[in-house]
Parts: C-alpha cells; sequence; structure tokens
C-alpha cells in the first residue's frame, strides 16, 4: 500500500518534471523572440558601413567596430537630446506636482459636487485625440508656439493628466486621515498639509508618475511630428531621429547607424525600467483593475 | 432649510440656505474656495486645451479653412465630401483602420491572456522572464520603425535571409499591399509583453478558495478555466476592448515610421487618422475638411464604446458592487 503510494508519488513527480523542462523550453523560446529586436540592433550597430548595407546580410558582425556611433553622436543628435532633456525635465516636475494638487483637491480637501467633476475629468480621457490635436495646431500655430517646445510643456501644468490624477487619488484614499487631523490641531494649513504630509506619503506613486512621465516623452512621436514641425533646432529626440535617420537613401542611413541610434535611444528608458520595474507594472495594472 | 457641510477643518457646520440664486452661488464659492482652487489647474486645463479645440474644430468643420486665411462657409460640404468626391481613399481608411482593429484587438487579447497564463506558473526566475517579455514595449516608436523597416528591407535585410535560408520563398512584407497589414500585425506581437502583464495582475486577483471549492466539486480544467478565470477577468476582458478600440482606431505613430510617412502600397495602410494628418498637414492644408474627419472619427469612436458599454451586463465587478 505504502509503495503503490510511493509510485504514485513517484510518477507524478516524474511527469511534474517534464512538465517544468517543458516550460522552460518554451520559455526560452519565447525568451528569443522578445528579446530579438535587441540582439538584432545591438549586432548591427557593430558593424562597419559597408558590411552593414552590402551582400550576404550578417545577424552577428564579422568584425565588431564603433565607427557608427563615432558618426552618429555629432552636434545636431546631441542638440535634440538636449531638447529632449529639457521636455523631460520640465515634465517629470510639472507633471506629478500639478497631478498631485488636484488629486488632493479631489480625494481629501473635497468640495461640494467633487465626485462629480471628477467623473468630468475622466470622461475626458475617453476622448480620442484627433479631435483636439488639429484645433490645438491651429491655436497654437495663432499663439506662435508650433516649432517651439511650449506646446509639448505647458499644457502639462494643467492637471498633467487624467489618469495621473486618479492615481494618486486612489493612493491618497489609503493615507489614514488622523495624521492629516492631528496636523490639523497643530494648526497646519492646507498648503502645510498638502507638502509636509500628503506629498511626503505620496512618494512611490509620485515616483512611478515620474518614470512613466520620462518614458512618454522620451517615446512620444505624434505631438513632436505636429507641434514642432519646421524648426530643426527644437526638434526632439524621436522626431529628430525621425528626420535625419528615415529620409531618403542619403550617406546617413547606413543600417549600422540607425541601429547605432536605436540602441543609443533603447538605453536609458530600458535601464529605468529594469529599476523602476514593479513599481511601473503595479502602476499599469492599478490604472486598468480598480478603475 | 439647513444645508449641513463639512469645511475644510472637518468641522461640521450648518447654514441657512439662501433663496437668492447669486447669494447661493456666492456662498458655494464661500465654502468650497479651497478644494476648488487645489483643482482649478485640471478645470482649466480641460476648458483650454479639450473643450476650446472640440467647439473651435467644430466651427471650423463646416467652413472651407486651410488654418491661416478667413474662413469660408461651405454648408456641410466637408460631411458630405467622403461620401462624394473622397469616396474612394475615405472609404478605403475606414476598411484599413477596422480591418487591422477586428484583427488587432482580439489577437492581441487572446494571446496575452495564453501567454500570462503561462507565465502564471510558480517556477524559478519567472519574475525575470515576465520582466524581459515586457522589456521590448520600451522601446520608442521611431526606434521601433527603424528597426523593423530595417529587417524587412528587401535588398539588404535580414527578414528575407532568414526565409530564403529556410528554403522559402522570398517575403515582400511591406512592399506589397497583400502582405504590408499582415507584417504589421505580426510586429505588433512583439509588444504583447504589455497586455500580459495586465492580465497576470487580473490572475492574481481571483480568490484562491474559488478554485479550491470547484475542485472539491470534481470540476476540470475546461470547467474551472470558463466557469471562474474568464468571468473573474471579465473586468479586464471589458477594459482591453475599450482601450483597444480607442487605441486602435486612431492607430497612427507606429505605422506612420514603418511605412516612413506613406500610406503603404496601394493605400493598404492608410489608416483613418493618416488620413486626417495628410488632410491637415499637406502641402495645401485643408483644416475645415480635416477637422469634419476627426468628428466623423469620434462619432465613430463613440458608438462603438457606447455599444460595448451598453452590452456589459457580461461584466462581473464582484458580489458587492
Amino acid at each position: 500500500m505504502i509503495q503503490a503510494k510511493r509510485m504514485i508519488s513517484r510518477s507524478k513527480l516524474a511527469k511534474r518534471g517534464i512538465k517544468i523542462s517543458v516550460s522552460y523550453l518554451v520559455m526560452a523560446v519565447l525568451l528569443l523572440f522578445f528579446l530579438f529586436p535587441f540582439f538584432f540592433m545591438f549586432f548591427k550597430s557593430l558593424m562597419s558601413d559597408a558590411e552593414s548595407y552590402s551582400l550576404p546580410i550578417r545577424f552577428i558582425p564579422s568584425k565588431f567596430t564603433v565607427t557608427a556611433y563615432k558618426t552618429v553622436l555629432d552636434a545636431s543628435l546631441l542638440r535634440y537630446l538636449g531638447n529632449t532633456l529639457l521636455v523631460v525635465g520640465f515634465n517629470v516636475i510639472a507633471v506629478p506636482l500639478s497631478a498631485s494638487l488636484c488629486a488632493y483637491g479631489f480625494a481629501r480637501v473635497k468640495f461640494e459636487g467633487s465626485n462629480k467633476v471628477f467623473g468630468i475629468v475622466l470622461a475626458t480621457m475617453m476622448l480620442p485625440s484627433v479631435v483636439v490635436q488639429i484645433p490645438l495646431y491651429v491655436i497654437f500655430n495663432m499663439l506662435g508656439w508650433i516649432g517651439t517646445l511650449w506646446p509639448v510643456t505647458i499644457p502639462n501644468i494643467f492637471g498633467g493628466g487624467a489618469v495621473n490624477i486618479f492615481l494618486i487619488m486612489q493612493f491618497m484614499r489609503g493615507i489614514p486621515k488622523e495624521i492629516e487631523n492631528s496636523a490639523k490641531i497643530d494648526g497646519a494649513n492646507v498648503m502645510g498639509i498638502y507638502f509636509r504630509i500628503i506629498m511626503p506619503l505620496c512618494m512611490p506613486i509620485v515616483l512611478f508618475i515620474m518614470v512613466n512621465t520620462f518614458l512618454g516623452v522620451w517615446n512620444d512621436f505624434m505631438g513632436p511630428l505636429i507641434y514642432l514641425q519646421g524648426n530643426p533646432d527644437w526638434y526632439t529626440l524621436a522626431i529628430g531621429v525621425y528626420y535625419k535617420f528615415m529620409g531618403g537613401l542619403s550617406q546617413r542611413n547606413y543600417p549600422n547607424q540607425q541601429m547605432a541610434v536605436g540602441v543609443l535611444m533603447v538605453i536609458p528608458p530600458s535601464i529605468l525600467f529594469l529599476i523602476f520595474q514593479n513599481q511601473l507594472i503595479e502602476g499599469v495594472t492599478m490604472g486598468s483593475i480598480k478603475g | 432649510m439647513i444645508e449641513y457641510y463639512t469645511d475644510v477643518y472637518g468641522n461640521v457646520r450648518g447654514k441657512r440656505k439662501s433663496r437668492n440664486p447669486l447669494k447661493r452661488i456666492g456662498g458655494y464659492f464661500k465654502r468650497n474656495w479651497v478644494g476648488l482652487l487645489l483643482v482649478s489647474p485640471v478645470l482649466l486645463g480641460i476648458l483650454f486645451f479639450t473643450l476650446v479645440p472640440m467647439v473651435s474644430s467644430l466651427y471650423d468643420s463646416f467652413f472651407k479653412y486651410d488654418g491661416i486665411t478667413e474662413h469660408i462657409w461651405n454648408n456641410f460640404a466637408n460631411f458630405t465630401r467622403p461620401f462624394t468626391d473622397d469616396r474612394e481613399e475615405f472609404f478605403k481608411a475606414i476598411s484599413v483602420t477596422f480591418l487591422y482593429s477586428i484583427i488587432n484587438i482580439p489577437l492581441t487579447m487572446v494571446l496575452g491572456y495564453a501567454l500570462a497564463l503561462f507565465l502564471n506558473q510558480k517556477l524559478k526566475g519567472i519574475k525575470i522572464i515576465r520582466m524581459l517579455y515586457y522589456l521590448p514595449v520600451v522601446i520608442p516608436t521611431v526606434i521601433y520603425g527603424l528597426l523593423w523597416r530595417n529587417f524587412t528591407n528587401l535588398e539588404y535585410g535580414l527578414g528575407n535571409q532568414i526565409i530564403t535560408s529556410l528554403g522559402l520563398k522570398p517575403f515582400p512584407f511591406f512592399t506589397s499591399k497583400n502582405t504590408a497589414m499582415a507584417t504589421l500585425i505580426f510586429l505588433n506581437l512583439f509588444g504583447l509583453g504589455g497586455n500580459m502583464v495586465l492580465w497576470i495582475a487580473s490572475l492574481n486577483n481571483i480568490p484562491k478558495e474559488l478554485y479550491e471549492a470547484a475542485e472539491i466539486e470534481g470540476a476540470g480544467w475546461g470547467t474551472k478555466t470558463f466557469r471562474i478565470t474568464i468571468p473573474m477577468c471579465s473586468p479586464m476582458i471589458f477594459y482591453n476592448l475599450i482601450m483597444g478600440i480607442i487605441g486602435s482606431l486612431q492607430t497612427f505613430g507606429n505605422v506612420f515610421v514603418m511605412t516612413g510617412g506613406t500610406p503603404g502600397p496601394k493605400n493598404s495602410l492608410l489608416f483613418y487618422v493618416m488620413k486626417v494628418y495628410y488632410t491637415a498637414f499637406s502641402g495645401s492644408p485643408e483644416i475645415g475638411y480635416a477637422s469634419a474627419l476627426s468628428w466623423i472619427l469620434f462619432v465613430i469612436i463613440g458608438i462603438f464604446t457606447l455599444i460595448v458599454f451598453r452590452t456589459s451586463k457580461w461584466v462581473f465587478y464582484g458580489e458587492d458592487a
């Protein structure tokens, strides 16, 4: 009887072992698939100009060289990087600050009808951006803002996006009221409570929003494409790289150089993601599950 | 009539309601000014960057307008043009966008779900694997375009090198109207990790007791999947569906960079928003017509989201909701 049981558990164990090995095998194959774009870019960027653009087509370079990186890193690319960092720097501070102030108003201070007003704010999330982008272009054009960085920065002072407000509100709901009340008794005013108590306690979600804002600005293509058009001086990386490396078959379009730019532009968001992966994935799912 | 309210300091106060509407509005602001002041940025933002543009775009849509010179009234010409003069291109854009949405939304949902189920096992190193699967999501759109344009290039791209070395015929990728859409949808699969993490979170939210109870009653894999997992994940399915519809119908950037700003061979990748973009920002910009087109898209998206919302009885929000 005991032996029979042992036999069963042994065969079960063997079955489980097989299942685990098969799982790992499938995972490895899928991993190759998902990481392929990175390997492809990396290897191509280390080829010489001629090799990247001639037959036979190779995946791994015959000789590793960094010439592509040297050619690519010129004054204009650094200019684009500088512009991007300007926009990133501004938005990474403006977005969480503005969003958390609004969230504080909706979630804690409150006012009569605050829930209804917040409903309207959330509803704007559903609006397709095209309906707004063309008239905004016309308006910004009248203001003389097209070709400057104003259209990709100033609007973020105003609330920093409904999703961010919503996320901070969810977080604020978890902060016990007593902390706030005792500060009130000590005579702190609303702004004092916000800066000294609420803001520090909200740091985890604020950090998430900062990282997310960085990734969003770094990646944003359509905004700069419409609002920065015609002025290469203020191009961000996304749009600068697009015009510089995707045009006709000029000297600049060697695949190794394109991929070198690719590698350079993928490094910052990848590092950020690897550092903040837990917060990022948590934040992404928080918005969808609770919303 | 006495109205009770909580003031800024959390004290409950009562106040006689005035009959004078002006005084009542004044009273409202007096009682609530702190909260209103705090949320004023977002209210002003919605006014300046959503409401004003929307009204102005609705206004522009009834005019012949290039964005610089004067508005010329042209009745409803901008709204009839998609069904008359511009019929061919308009319906091409509609059909491209719809075809893409109809394939892409269910495909990413089903595959993302399958991937999540697969990665929801308790194995060593599974967290690292999940993270690496997610990694392609952080590749910026422009680089995504550069990368795949390079890979699918017919002469010096690696794509066809791999395909021919397997003994197959070279694949035309983005250069043929028959394969451009399929190529685009296939390349989207690299972003599946984004969808996967949502599903994993949703799966982890299902109480384990449900499965235990089902197992005691002898439920098999199929019953557990279709009677527990899928119904419990229905809010996520709903969320994905809504976001998928809104996102897919507005597809622009990822296609624009992949085709180098062109609508693909024989307009096979002429997405709706690309058509709007070409109309608004070409050599002879037609802001009026582009506004009308974007309002038509707005209505289409509105109708579809409404249909999904109205038929959302199948979504399960838990017992207490």
